[in-house]
């Protein structure tokens, strides 16, 4: 099973040996990353029954705490995730265009290995949470956003910069009567301008190109990739849930690896109480802030201290993932 | 040691930017000269805290931080020294913000403590540190003649030496069976374990070896600091270049990390540099990561991460492939 908890979405995925999903689900995350992955773990449970899960693997900005909750072997981040599932779906595939909710990822691959990659800093100007506010403010459905743009003759241009001008600059095209099918054609290339510009900076894109995250569900962005690029953009069968589908492939392999039984708590461990709660140390100047995870009064883990006080940390990598870095084969 | 006055002052000295090399060599000199001082310490949440509400939102998080730790010194010291560094040597610049350091600082401390400093333009002459030399040897109690013998001793060399004071490990050969990773930065970068959120020590957990540019002696920096090498350009991203060329055509270098605060002048220019030598034969993995005020290490973390498992598999385990 993987496991991917992200800003916006939720995802799992638990597929058998051969790396084919028997089920997938994707929630959305609405900043309760417990609940969560709590009511997946608890939807798995019904659509699947009594199905043997031999390992669970993590991944997402929210993978640490998903480990601790669900008791994962692995807890891996989301790059070699998503670069896994890709190898997986594509074999062969050069390069990997991820659009999430919250950030965007670059990955450069040469013969199955990871050999570069980028994601956004300091802007989320093209990414799926600005397109949701941007579908809301036009009042159309983020699902059909898409179809929008491809019905447009002319899209009109879009200050691709940063998310604050794109806008300003929407609503001025908007008041000058420009059409809603041209404005969302626009914004579309204006996001995928943008993406280009902050992540593939002067980087040779080679193909096969693979467009995966919740917004390669958005064929507009799509085909303003294929235009940008003058390539095939292919969307893989499970584009929106590739991370935990990584993640799951990142278990299975780990499996194979250490033949170990899986620390997995079970399904039922879902129905427990899981309680986060942070608060500021006063130990020294630093004022860490400390993160606890309680489940029936008992402690499960602590974490965001430098000195080690409260976690009783030794290494500051999560000792999981110092533990199993070989890559993927 | 002859002094002008009895009383005794305590200089203050803030432990940020240039302090990894530069505060080591001012010390000495005040040692020499017979007088305390007093060491603002490691950089910590509370210095960077306040160090950001003290300055203007346009600065650097450098110069923010510095301006935390000389905050930090009031009530400590009598006065506060920070140098109006414009160039260390011939051919080379400080960053501006150095060079409008001391008064940057004075105003954001709104004249609780004064701050004292001496300017050094090497790259124009010698001459221009006179009238702050003067300056200081009345602050500080000792005759002028004392204050500038010292400088011309301790403080000229010192800022150009050939050696960092700071090297981790003098020689590079030494641990062979550990891959290496090199960590690229400004020494206040890299160095300052909160501000590169730790990347020395966690590279070093993660059983890599980390060599910096201040491993390398500094005429091999300038001498490889192409495309600037023997041309006027600034002092740390002659080190930054230098030292990348050096360090891509060595076999022990698994991959290169570096490590710049958001906004940086200097390294937009060094950085692209690094970013074009990168896509050269021999290639090696490089990572760049940018770090502002934001004290959540995960997104920080999930690209170290990702670009650890990038390194050639097994690199761990002395089987390395060849990158």
């Amino acid at each position: 099973m993987g496991i991917d908890v992200g800003s916006v979405s939720t995802d799992l995925v638990v597929s058998n040996g051969n790396g084919k999903i028997l089920s997938k689900l994707y929630l959305r995350t609405q900043g309760r990353p417990v609940k969560a992955l709590t009511d997946g773990l608890k939807l798995m449970r019904r659509e699947l029954g009594g199905i043997d899960i031999s390992g669970v693997g993590t991944t997402g900005s929210g993978r640490q705490l998903a480990g601790i909750i669900t008791g994962a072997d692995i807890v891996k981040n989301e790059i070699t995730a998503h670069a896994a599932a890709a190898k997986r779906l594509v074999p062969g595939v050069r390069t990997i265009l991820e659009i999430g909710g919250q950030d965007s990822k670059i990955i450069f691959l040469k013969d199955g290995v990871v050999t570069d990659f980028a994601m956004n800093t300091v802007c989320a100007a093209g990414t799926g949470s600005f397109l949701d506010r941007q579908a809301e403010r036009l009042g159309i459905p983020i699902e059909r956003f898409g179809e929008y743009a491809l019905r447009s003759k002319n899209p009109t241009r879009i200050a691709g910069r940063c998310a604050v001008f794109a806008e300003s600059d929407m609503i001025h095209k908007q008041q000058t009567g420009h059409s809603t099918e041209d404005i969302v054609a626009g914004l579309c290339r204006a996001l995928v301008r943008n993406y280009l510009n902050n992540l593939a900076k002067c980087k040779e894109i080679c193909e096969p190109v693979i467009f995966q995250g919740g917004v390669a569900a958005n064929v507009g962005i799509a085909a303003a990739f294929e235009e940008a690029l003058g390539k095939r953009v292919i969307i893989p069968q499970y584009y929106d849930v590739m991370g935990a589908y990584g993640a799951a492939l990142i278990a299975e392999h780990n499996y194979e690896l250490s033949g170990k039984p899986t620390s997995f708590y079970g399904f039922e461990n879902a129905y427990n109480t899981f309680e986060t709660k942070s608060t500021e140390c006063n130990g020294c100047g630093n004022r860490c802030e400390v993160m606890e995870v309680k489940s029936r009064g008992r402690v499960l883990a602590r974490w965001g201290d430098r000195c080690g006080r409260w976690s009783g940390k030794k290494t500051t990598l999560p000792a999981k993932e110092a533990q199993s870095r070989e890559s993927l084969a | 040691m002859s002094r002008l006055h009895d009383k005794d002052v305590t200089v203050g000295m803030p432990d940020g930017l240039m302090s990894f090399e530069h505060r080591r060599v001012w010390e000495k000199f005040f040692a020499a000269l017979g007088v305390k001082t007093v060491s603002s310490g490691k950089t910590t949440n509370d210095i960077i805290r306040y160090g950001v509400s003290l300055c203007s939102n346009e600065t650097c998080l450098p110069v923010k931080v510095l301006a935390g730790h000389a905050a930090s010194l009031c009530g400590k010291a009598d006065c506060i020294f920070v140098p109006r560094c414009m160039s260390v040597c011939k051919g080379e610049k400080s960053c501006p913000k150095l060079c409008g350091l001391p008064d940057v600082i004075r105003l954001s401390l709104k004249n609780k403590v004064p701050v004292t400093g001496v300017t050094v333009d090497l790259d124009t002459s010698v001459k221009e540190s006179g009238k702050s030399l003067s300056a200081l040897s009345e602050t500080i109690g000792r005759e002028k003649r004392s204050v500038e013998s010292a400088f011309l001793r301790i403080v000229v060399p010192g800022l150009a030496a050939e050696n960092s004071p700071n090297a981790f490990i003098p020689e590079l050969n030494v641990e062979k069976e550990k891959p290496v990773i090199a960590v690229l930065g400004h020494p206040y970068m890299i160095f300052d374990e909160l501000l590169s959120m730790e990347l020395i020590k966690k590279l070093i957990s993660a059983g890599y070896r980390v060599l910096t540019p201040y491993d390398i002696k500094r005429s091999v920096r300038r001498a490889n600091a192409r495309p600037f090498a023997g041309r006027s350009f600034y002092e740390t991203g002659l080190d930054i270049l230098g030292a990348f060329n050096v360090f891509r055509k060595m076999d022990i270098v698994a991959g290169m990390v570096y490590l710049t605060p958001f906004a940086c002048g200097v390294d937009s220019i060094a950085a692209e540099f690094v970013e074009r030598g990168i896509r050269e034969e021999p290639r090696k993995p490089f990572l760049k990561l940018t770090v502002d005020e934001h004290s959540g290490e995960s997104g920080f973390d999930t690209r170290l991460e990702a670009f650890l498992d990038m390194l050639p598999a097994g690199s761990l385990n002395e089987k390395r492939q060849s990158v």
